[in-house]
């Protein structure tokens, strides 16, 4: 193999090491990619469709571009909580500050290292299944395929930290009974 | 026969000199388990590759070190093709016995 057939297979396997490195390479092997390649682009688009629990995607031709939406059963879940945190603690979803951290995680990682010929909106309802995501659209001079795998892989994963620690924060606030009340109570 | 080596000459005179080729660093692990069986036309099954034992950053220093090799042996090439192509002549005078 030539040096530059050997660079076409490298995307391929930096491709597995990411997954690897956020516990998913299994995904690649279920979906037969199990060696190096020197055809990227068309594992990129399988890779792309087992990135997440839920995607979809459509491709305008007129403007050449094409516009994907991915969701999460960690991202629905910890939108859930969300609300069920503002319920608890009687404040808005504007107010609350887990809704802003999520809103802050997604800018830094929907970032893709600065690519060009994208654009994305975050959205956060629950209203019925899939309804949280991220809408992602990219023209013909989009430059961040590998960036864009990371992104997802990495978006799941904070979700999952983000619910489990949702999940601490309503927990750990009990309901401490008043003694004085409990004593009246008894005393009838 | 004579070769005409001006035209070589002046090509060599022309080259670019590098007395320092500084090359990626590439690690032990990703040049016997990656490099080397791709070299060899083999298979790299990612069930045998211990994911531990590098990073993407070293598939990274791999591409360069490869981008850097297919450099070296472009300009050879051209080297070899300016050599091919210098025009011979006819030594008016035998230059032994």
């Amino acid at each position: 193999m030539t040096y530059d057939d050997i660079r076409e297979m490298l995307p391929s396997i930096s491709a597995a090491c990411m997954y690897y490195t956020y516990g998913k390479l299994d995904k690649l092997q279920k979906l037969g990619l199990d060696e190096a390649t020197d055809d990227f682009y068309m594992m990129y688009y399988e890779l792309l469709d087992a990135s997440a629990d839920f995607v979809c995607s459509d491709y305008n031709e007129y403007y050449n571009t094409s516009r994907w939406y991915f969701s999460f059963k960690s991202m629905m879940e910890y939108y859930r909580l969300c609300r069920d945190y503002c319920n608890k603690r009687s404040v808005s979803l504007k107010a609350n500050p887990y809704m802003r951290e999520a809103e802050l995680a997604v800018d830094r990682i929907m970032s893709l290292n600065h690519a060009y010929g994208y654009g994305y909106r975050l959205n956060t309802r629950i209203n019925h299944q899939w309804a949280s995501g991220i809408v992602l659209e990219t023209d013909e001079y989009f430059d961040g395929h590998e960036e864009v795998l990371e992104a997802l892989l990495c978006l799941d994963e904070w979700f999952q930290q983000g619910a489990d620690k949702l999940k601490d924060d309503l927990h750990s606030t009990t309901v401490i009974p008043f003694p004085a009340a409990a004593e009246r109570k008894e005393a009838a | 026969m004579d070769l005409d080596l001006r035209a070589f000459v002046t090509a060599i005179r022309q080259t670019e000199v590098k007395s320092d080729i500084d090359l990626p660093v590439v690690s032990d692990y990703v040049m016997k388990h990656i490099y080397e069986p791709l070299r060899r036309d083999e298979k790299v099954r990612f069930a045998e590759l211990d994911f531990e034992a590098f990073s993407e950053e070293d598939i990274h220093e791999l591409n360069e070190l490869m981008e850097a090799y297919s450099h070296m042996e472009h300009r050879l090439i051209q080297l070899s093709r300016r050599f091919c192509e210098t025009e011979t002549s006819t030594v008016q005078h035998r230059a032994f016995c």
